[in-house]
Protein backbone atom coordinates (compact mmCIF):
# COMPACT_ATOMS: atom_id res chain seq x y z
CA UNK A 1 0.00 0.00 0.00
CA UNK A 2 1.33 3.29 -1.14
CA UNK A 3 0.21 6.88 1.33
CA UNK A 4 1.05 9.95 -0.95
CA UNK A 5 1.26 13.07 1.21
CA UNK A 6 0.39 16.01 -0.90
CA UNK A 7 1.50 19.50 0.16
CA UNK A 8 2.57 23.03 -0.98
CA UNK A 9 5.85 22.24 0.26
CA UNK A 10 8.52 19.67 1.96
CA UNK A 11 7.21 18.63 5.30
CA UNK A 12 9.94 19.13 7.88
CA UNK A 13 11.49 15.72 9.14
CA UNK A 14 9.36 16.15 12.40
CA UNK A 15 6.05 16.66 10.67
CA UNK A 16 6.71 13.53 8.21
CA UNK A 17 7.76 11.31 10.50
CA UNK A 18 4.36 12.27 13.12
CA UNK A 19 2.54 11.27 10.05
CA UNK A 20 4.12 8.22 9.23
CA UNK A 21 3.88 6.97 12.94
CA UNK A 22 0.24 7.87 12.60
CA UNK A 23 -0.47 6.02 9.55
CA UNK A 24 1.91 2.54 10.30
CA UNK A 25 -0.25 2.43 13.81
CA UNK A 26 -3.30 2.68 12.05
CA UNK A 27 -3.01 0.53 9.10
CA UNK A 28 0.50 -1.70 9.51
CA UNK A 29 3.77 -0.89 8.80
CA UNK A 30 3.52 -2.43 5.63
CA UNK A 31 2.45 1.15 4.03
CA UNK A 32 5.23 2.98 1.84
CA UNK A 33 5.17 6.30 1.81
CA UNK A 34 5.53 9.14 -1.31
CA UNK A 35 5.68 13.23 -1.05
CA UNK A 36 3.92 15.02 -3.84
CA UNK A 37 4.44 19.39 -4.04
CA UNK A 38 1.55 20.67 -5.73
CA UNK A 39 0.64 24.67 -5.38
CA UNK A 40 -2.55 23.98 -6.36
CA UNK A 41 -4.40 23.16 -2.98
CA UNK A 42 -3.17 26.45 -1.81
CA UNK A 43 -1.94 25.18 1.55
CA UNK A 44 -2.65 22.39 4.11
CA UNK A 45 -1.99 18.99 3.55
CA UNK A 46 -3.61 16.15 1.90
CA UNK A 47 -3.13 12.14 2.31
CA UNK A 48 -4.46 9.34 -0.12
CA UNK A 49 -4.22 6.08 0.84
CA UNK A 50 -6.03 3.75 -1.76
CA UNK A 51 -9.39 4.35 -1.89
CA UNK A 52 -8.97 6.33 1.46
CA UNK A 53 -8.78 10.04 1.22
CA UNK A 54 -7.90 12.87 3.85
CA UNK A 55 -8.11 16.46 2.99
CA UNK A 56 -7.00 18.97 4.82
CA UNK A 57 -6.14 21.69 2.75
CA UNK A 58 -7.40 25.23 1.89
CA UNK A 59 -8.71 24.04 -1.63
CA UNK A 60 -10.68 20.87 0.00
CA UNK A 61 -12.08 23.51 2.53
CA UNK A 62 -13.07 26.24 0.26
CA UNK A 63 -14.79 23.43 -2.19
CA UNK A 64 -16.62 22.26 0.67
CA UNK A 65 -17.54 25.65 1.91
CA UNK A 66 -18.59 26.16 -1.80
CA UNK A 67 -20.63 23.05 -2.07
CA UNK A 68 -22.50 23.78 1.76
CA UNK A 69 -23.47 27.61 0.54
CA UNK A 70 -24.65 26.54 -3.18
CA UNK A 71 -26.99 23.70 -1.13
CA UNK A 72 -28.67 26.62 0.79
CA UNK A 73 -29.46 28.98 -1.97
CA UNK B 1 -165.14 36.23 -106.57
CA UNK B 2 -165.43 32.79 -106.47
CA UNK B 3 -164.11 30.81 -103.02
CA UNK B 4 -163.74 27.25 -104.05
CA UNK B 5 -163.19 25.20 -100.47
CA UNK B 6 -160.94 22.90 -102.48
CA UNK B 7 -158.60 24.86 -102.86
CA UNK B 8 -158.72 26.50 -99.72
CA UNK B 9 -158.92 23.15 -98.07
CA UNK B 10 -156.10 21.74 -100.37
CA UNK B 11 -153.99 25.12 -99.42
CA UNK B 12 -154.45 24.29 -95.95
CA UNK B 13 -153.79 20.40 -96.04
CA UNK B 14 -150.77 21.57 -98.01
CA UNK B 15 -149.42 24.07 -95.63
CA UNK B 16 -149.93 21.59 -93.03
CA UNK B 17 -148.12 18.99 -94.17
CA UNK B 18 -145.58 21.22 -95.15
CA UNK B 19 -145.65 22.63 -91.54
CA UNK B 20 -145.34 18.87 -90.49
CA UNK B 21 -142.00 17.97 -93.41
CA UNK B 22 -140.76 21.41 -91.85
CA UNK B 23 -141.48 20.58 -88.32
CA UNK B 24 -140.15 17.25 -88.64
CA UNK B 25 -137.07 17.52 -91.20
CA UNK B 26 -136.00 21.65 -90.01
CA UNK B 27 -137.44 22.17 -86.74
CA UNK B 28 -136.43 19.42 -84.79
CA UNK B 29 -132.70 19.10 -85.91
CA UNK B 30 -132.76 22.60 -84.85
CA UNK B 31 -134.08 22.67 -81.70
CA UNK B 32 -131.71 19.84 -81.30
CA UNK B 33 -128.57 21.93 -82.04
CA UNK B 34 -129.91 24.96 -80.45
CA UNK B 35 -130.63 22.58 -77.60
CA UNK B 36 -127.19 20.92 -77.68
CA UNK B 37 -125.17 24.45 -78.19
CA UNK B 38 -127.36 25.62 -74.80
CA UNK B 39 -125.73 22.51 -73.19
CA UNK B 40 -122.19 22.98 -74.61
CA UNK B 41 -122.73 26.79 -73.03
CA UNK B 42 -123.80 25.86 -69.79
CA UNK B 43 -121.46 22.97 -69.52
CA UNK B 44 -118.26 25.60 -70.88
CA UNK B 45 -120.25 28.34 -68.05
CA UNK B 46 -119.66 24.91 -65.57
CA UNK B 47 -116.73 24.19 -65.91
CA UNK B 48 -115.59 28.44 -66.09
CA UNK B 49 -117.14 28.47 -62.59
CA UNK B 50 -115.02 25.53 -61.67
CA UNK B 51 -111.72 26.51 -62.97
CA UNK B 52 -112.56 30.07 -61.20
CA UNK B 53 -113.24 28.58 -58.11
CA UNK B 54 -110.60 25.84 -58.57
CA UNK B 55 -108.24 29.22 -59.28
CA UNK B 56 -109.63 30.52 -56.13
CA UNK B 57 -108.67 27.72 -54.04
CA UNK B 58 -105.40 27.60 -55.10
CA UNK B 59 -104.99 31.25 -54.92
CA UNK B 60 -105.75 30.66 -50.87
CA UNK B 61 -103.79 27.71 -50.52
CA UNK B 62 -100.34 29.66 -52.11
CA UNK B 63 -101.63 32.77 -49.65
CA UNK B 64 -100.79 30.05 -46.68
CA UNK B 65 -98.35 28.86 -48.00
CA UNK B 66 -96.08 31.68 -48.50
CA UNK B 67 -97.61 32.72 -45.18
CA UNK B 68 -96.37 29.60 -43.44
CA UNK B 69 -92.75 29.80 -45.02
CA UNK B 70 -92.23 33.52 -44.22
CA UNK B 71 -93.64 32.58 -40.64
CA UNK B 72 -91.26 30.02 -40.23
CA UNK B 73 -88.07 31.49 -42.00
CA UNK B 74 -88.60 34.67 -39.90
CA UNK B 75 -88.27 31.56 -36.78
CA UNK B 76 -85.67 30.35 -38.70
CA UNK B 77 -83.58 33.69 -38.30
CA UNK B 78 -84.32 34.13 -34.83
CA UNK B 79 -83.08 31.15 -34.13
CA UNK B 80 -79.88 31.12 -36.08
CA UNK B 81 -79.45 35.04 -34.44
CA UNK B 82 -80.13 33.66 -30.86
CA UNK B 83 -77.69 30.73 -31.77
CA UNK B 84 -75.00 33.09 -33.07
CA UNK B 85 -75.10 35.31 -29.77
CA UNK B 86 -75.27 32.40 -27.57
CA UNK B 87 -71.89 30.81 -29.34
CA UNK B 88 -70.27 34.56 -29.22
CA UNK B 89 -70.83 34.94 -25.75
CA UNK B 90 -69.41 30.83 -25.23
CA UNK B 91 -66.27 31.82 -27.49
CA UNK B 92 -65.69 35.42 -25.44
CA UNK B 93 -65.84 33.76 -22.06
CA UNK B 94 -64.02 30.83 -23.82
CA UNK B 95 -61.61 33.75 -24.71
CA UNK B 96 -61.54 35.44 -21.74
CA UNK B 97 -60.04 32.09 -19.37
CA UNK B 98 -57.86 31.13 -21.52
CA UNK B 99 -56.22 34.61 -21.57
CA UNK B 100 -56.48 34.51 -18.19
CA UNK B 101 -55.00 31.05 -17.59
CA UNK B 102 -52.11 32.63 -20.42
CA UNK B 103 -51.53 35.48 -18.46
CA UNK B 104 -51.02 33.15 -15.24
CA UNK B 105 -48.32 30.70 -17.13
CA UNK B 106 -46.65 33.67 -18.25
CA UNK B 107 -46.93 34.94 -14.62
CA UNK B 108 -45.37 31.89 -13.10
CA UNK B 109 -42.95 31.46 -16.10
CA UNK B 110 -41.60 34.67 -15.47
CA UNK B 111 -41.10 33.69 -11.68
CA UNK B 112 -39.52 30.34 -12.18
CA UNK B 113 -36.94 32.27 -14.82
CA UNK B 114 -36.52 34.83 -12.49
CA UNK B 115 -35.90 32.44 -9.41
CA UNK B 116 -33.26 30.65 -11.95
CA UNK B 117 -31.44 33.72 -12.89
CA UNK B 118 -30.90 34.66 -9.46
CA UNK B 119 -29.61 31.05 -8.35
CA UNK B 120 -27.63 31.29 -11.57
CA UNK B 121 -26.42 35.16 -10.48
CA UNK B 122 -25.59 33.75 -7.08
CA UNK B 123 -24.05 30.73 -7.79
CA UNK B 124 -21.64 32.91 -10.24
CA UNK B 125 -20.88 35.11 -7.18
CA UNK B 126 -20.12 32.42 -5.16
CA UNK B 127 -17.87 30.76 -7.37
CA UNK B 128 -16.27 34.25 -7.41
CA UNK B 129 -15.79 34.90 -3.98
CA UNK B 130 -14.65 31.59 -3.74
CA UNK B 131 -11.66 31.46 -6.77
CA UNK B 132 -10.59 35.42 -5.58
CA UNK B 133 -10.66 33.80 -1.89
CA UNK B 134 -7.96 31.31 -3.35
CA UNK B 135 -5.80 33.25 -4.89
CA UNK B 136 -5.96 35.87 -1.58
CA UNK B 137 -5.30 33.13 0.72
CA UNK B 138 -2.61 31.72 -1.74
CA UNK B 139 -0.75 34.62 -1.71
CA UNK B 140 -1.16 35.68 1.96
CA UNK B 141 0.57 32.97 3.06
CA UNK B 142 4.28 32.62 2.88
CA UNK B 143 6.36 29.65 3.81
CA UNK B 144 6.60 29.79 7.71
CA UNK B 145 2.82 30.30 7.52
CA UNK B 146 2.68 26.99 5.19
CA UNK B 147 4.68 25.16 7.52
CA UNK B 148 2.66 26.26 10.68
CA UNK B 149 -0.97 25.43 8.54
CA UNK B 150 0.75 22.11 7.80
CA UNK B 151 1.75 20.72 10.93
CA UNK B 152 -1.81 21.58 12.49
CA UNK B 153 -3.36 19.75 9.82
CA UNK B 154 -1.25 17.03 10.73
CA UNK B 155 -2.17 17.50 14.16
CA UNK B 156 -5.63 17.56 13.53
CA UNK B 157 -5.28 14.73 11.07
CA UNK B 158 -2.98 12.35 13.97
CA UNK B 159 -6.48 13.05 16.54
CA UNK B 160 -8.99 11.64 13.89
CA UNK B 161 -6.87 8.77 12.66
Amino acid sequence: MIATIISTQKLTPVALNKIKSAINKKYGSQVKFEQKIDQSIIGGIKITLGSIEIDATIDGKLRRLYQELLSKL
Amino acid sequence: MNIQFSQILFQIVNFSILVGALSYLLFKPIQKIFKDRTKRIEEGQKAAEENITAQKRLESLQKKTKQHSEKKATQIVKEAKDKAKSKRLGILTQAKKDGQILIEKMKNDFETEKNQAMKKMETTMLEAVIAISKKVIGKSLNKKAHTQLINQEIEAIIKTL
